[in-house]
């Protein structure tokens, strides 16, 4: 049944947006980070989604005849972690251990408030992925009402 | 009475909608789990001019009956244009409210069905259960 299939597709949905979550609150916890095991300031990362075309589905192998809609719509994936090649900030500190020989600290190049914004445009996305989990959980039980006997 | 029949084309009709809605809803989860993805186009199906077709088929008299149309699942999604710099046309309150709609209808198409599965039941005990 077509239904079971959006599981798959909210939960993918879901998962992507997590992703997207874990990588803003990463840009967000480093936004002064001014060291790093590479060396240099933190860079910003962004996330990459892609649309994906999904796998083949044990109820697909059933109904081999009708290929119908499950393998036309696209399912959501993280293609990747993308780090900024951006300039960092450069702050003049002269007292600051990591500054260089002209006083100046490099920052991440990170703007909070996009970030924050950013963060807000993931919950809300979660979130309607949610909802349309619940209204698929809400149509399967009332067709399985339809076969009750009682 | 041809309501009570099982087959009959108005609970064809009624189950060739339910299926018709359950994949409407599967396109509207597509698009939603698809918000934030760069260059996706939103999919879309004109539920109206589907039924249509497949109602003028089986009037035409095609074997197997309406049942039989859902299928073969040939029909097409239309795309709508991307309206976003990233690409992406999703806009995520329409898809919200689409799919509030799709569901209720859904509920709507399964309560009529239901009531008739009630009155073959009725008939079938004799007007005892």
């Amino acid at each position: 049944m077509d239904l079971f299939n959006v599981f798959a597709l909210s939960g993918a949905g879901m998962s992507a947006q997590k992703s997207r979550m874990n990588v803003i609150s990463g840009n967000l916890v480093n936004a002064q980070t001014t060291r790093t095991p590479e060396g240099g300031p933190y860079q910003r990362r962004s996330i990459i989604f892609r649309a994906v075309r999904q796998k083949g589905k044990f109820s697909s192998m059933l109904s081999a005849d009708r290929p119908g809609v499950s393998r036309r719509v696209l399912s959501v994936e993280v293609a990747g972690v993308k780090t900024s090649a951006q300039k960092p900030k450069k702050i003049y500190d002269p007292g600051h251990p990591d500054a260089d020989e002209q006083g100046f600290v490099s920052y991440p190049n990170i703007n909070v408030m996009q970030e924050m914004v950013d963060l807000l445009s993931a919950v809300r996305s979660y979130e309607a992925n949610i909802t349309v989990f619940n209204s698929t959980k809400t149509l399967i039980r009332r067709v399985l009402d339809l076969g009750r006997l009682t | 009475m041809a309501g009570l029949n099982l087959f009959s084309f108005t609970n064809q009709l009624l189950s060739v909608s339910m299926s018709l809605r359950a994949a409407q809803h599967e396109i509207l989860a597509a698009n939603i789990a698809n918000a934030d993805t760069p260059g996706y186009r939103p999919r879309d199906m004109d539920f109206a001019g589907i039924l249509k077709t497949m109602v003028l088929e089986h009037k035409e008299g095609r074997q197997g009956g309406l049942l039989a149309l859902t299928s073969s699942n040939q029909f097409s999604t239309l795309a709508r244009p991307e309206t976003r710099l990233d690409g992406n046309g999703v806009d995520i309150d329409k898809e919200i409210s689409r799919m509030v709609e799709n569901t209720l209808k859904y509920e709507a198409s399964l309560n009529l069905f239901s009531r008739k599965l009630a009155g073959l039941r009725y008939a079938i005990s004799e007007g005892r259960g």
